[in-house]
């Protein structure tokens, strides 16, 4: 079966099971409806990214051979939840939230070497996370994203990682938060142990400004109800393991059967985001790279496993175009979130932090906007809101 | 490229599948939002007042919602209220009060939290800009 037609029929039974086939299933009147169970949706989402072809320093031996450097990148990922609890304090006026959510993503890097073959980096992470708000300011947030990555075709160079994330995140206002924590990533093309420090200022359902170091700094404007147009720079990258059927002499070793490959690149674009409705939303980004950077690890001289890799054979690239495409849909009634800030935040992560380490960003599809007015209302829709006496 | 295409189509096809099969949801979502919206401008909160309120107000909103559902499975637009039988009738009223007392359970249990939140004046207020918000929507519905 083609990999394409295997991911419609991934999509067709994801949809079929995540709505619980629902147009079939006869109306029972006795059934006593329950309020939502969890703050977040069931999410799904498909993301695709591409960098022009660029050609690589000849002086350099392994440069020569490789030639020239594309990428294009496939991901599709989901995140679920799976428990949520509200705790309430002694009279029952505060709300703290735990919510726990499983995350997965499979990432495809297609390598293009002009001078060597083709290669497809293979990305698969199951994980989890968790955000405990306390129903005051603050939210505490925890990832772990063990992944697996491999050269497709080549089993012996499976190698385990795990991706982490730990982050307060104090929500002052609704106009204000900033956030505070420890990421194990590899998104820079290295295995990095770095602080996470960001701050946003601007309502998240408007116009919005945010850095969020390491992962990106990003303007938002809505436009309307259904687009949301941002500006942003942000890193894209990770660390793949690669089979050396070539024979590239990195680290003066002939007979690496696997390297570790790295690379990163800094996007600036201009995103566009289509929301026609809470369930899903399409986006399509554009813009350039810059601070292009390819590493090759040797896996025989990397002994360490605590520390960052030291690199073999590096070279900065230059820029390219790239384009970035996207769709996100979302499943499931969930709990009411209207003004709360807070929640608003906890959604705000849950969407900038992708699962699978990969630096995408879902967008804010499922923070409630305002519309300016509803245009046509059916009687039978408000007929529970409204009494006889309310038309006298 | 037609292949890519194909699967483009089929794609947005299927999203826009799933809109309509989820439009009557937003509908409901796009009232309440303006609500949440309305009261916001009506009833002046502090960043404390509104963090502890907006949680519990839209508990209350979720709990209520799934009592009106639970009755609407039952008694909606399709249903044949020339009933057959008393004992039917009698049903119908029974789950109409059983409505009114929940909604009613609901109210008074979270005013009571609201008013330990907030000052009453401030309560008083929302109540009163839900009313408000009613009467926008029966405009909205007289002008279709």
């Amino acid at each position: 079966m083609k990999p394409n037609k295997r991911y419609l029929i991934l999509l067709i039974s994801f949809v079929l099971f995540a709505t619980k086939l629902s147009a079939f299933i006869a109306t029972d009147s006795t059934k006593k409806v329950k309020p939502p169970k969890h703050y977040f949706n069931k999410t799904f989402y498909l993301d695709y990214y591409s960098t022009g072809k660029r050609d690589l320093d000849t002086i350099n031996q392994v440069s020569k051979l490789l030639g020239s450097y594309q990428v294009s990148q496939f991901s599709i990922g989901y995140n679920f939840p799976i428990v949520t609890r509200d705790i309430y304090n002694k009279d029952s006026t505060k709300i703290s939230t735990l919510n726990l959510l499983l995350t997965g993503n499979f990432t495809s890097l297609k390598l293009n070497f002009e001078g060597i073959d083709k290669h497809n980096l293979n990305k698969l992470s199951v994980g989890c996370r968790g955000f405990y708000s306390n129903g005051k300011k603050s939210i505490f947030f925890v990832e772990l994203s063990p992944f697996v990555t491999r050269d497709r075709g080549y089993a012996y160079t499976k190698t385990y990682r795990l991706a982490s994330t730990l982050l307060y995140n104090f929500t002052a206002n609704e106009y204000f938060s900033f956030r505070v924590g420890y990421t194990r990533s590899f998104l820079w093309g290295n295995r990095y142990q770095l602080p996470y420090v960001g701050i946003r200022v601007g309502r998240l359902d408007k116009t919005n400004f945010s850095i969020q170091f390491p992962r990106g700094m990003t303007l938002n404007v809505p436009i309307g109800k259904y687009v949301r147009t941002s500006l942003y720079t942000k890193p894209q990258g990770g660390l793949y393991t690669f089979a050396n059927t070539d024979s590239l002499k990195i680290g003066s070793i002939e007979d690496n059967d696997k390297l570790y490959f790295g690379r990163y690149e800094f996007l600036s674009g201009l995103r566009l985001d289509v929301q026609p409705s809470n369930f899903f939303n399409l986006y399509v980004s554009g813009g350039f790279t810059t601070r292009n950077q390819i590493q090759f690890y040797s896996t025989t001289l990397v002994r360490n496993n605590s520390a960052t890799y030291k690199n073999y054979y590096s070279e900065r690239i230059k820029g390219s175009i790239f384009v970035n495409f996207g769709l996100v849909l979302r499943f499931g009634k969930t709990k009411s979130t209207y003004n709360n800030s807070l929640m608003y935040d906890a959604k705000d992560l849950n969407n900038t932090i992708d699962s699978g380490d990969n630096g995408i960003n879902k967008g804010n599809g499922d923070i409630p906007t305002v519309p300016k007015k509803i245009k046509k209302i059916n009687p039978d829709e408000i007929l529970d809101l409204i009494e006889t006496q309310d038309l006298y | 490229m037609k292949l890519i295409f194909k699967h483009i189509l089929f794609t947005l096809l299927l999203v826009f599948a799933i809109n309509t099969a989820f439009a009557q949801g937003d509908k409901k979502d796009k009232i309440d939002a303006l609500r949440a919206s309305f009261i916001s401008k009506k009833v002046s909160f502090t960043a404390a007042e509104s963090q502890a309120f907006w949680p519990l107000y839209n508990e209350m909103n979720d709990k209520l919602d799934a009592v009106r559902k639970t009755f609407r499975l039952q008694y909606n637009a399709k249903t044949n209220y020339d009933f057959a039988t008393d004992k039917e009738a009698e049903a119908y009223l029974a789950a109409e009060l059983n409505v009114k007392q929940k909604e009613y359970e609901l109210y008074k249990e979270y005013y009571d939290k609201f008013k330990k939140i907030l000052p009453v004046k401030k309560v008083s207020a929302v109540r009163r800009a839900e009313e408000d918000f009613k009467k926008e929507l029966i405009k909205i519905v007289k002008e279709n």
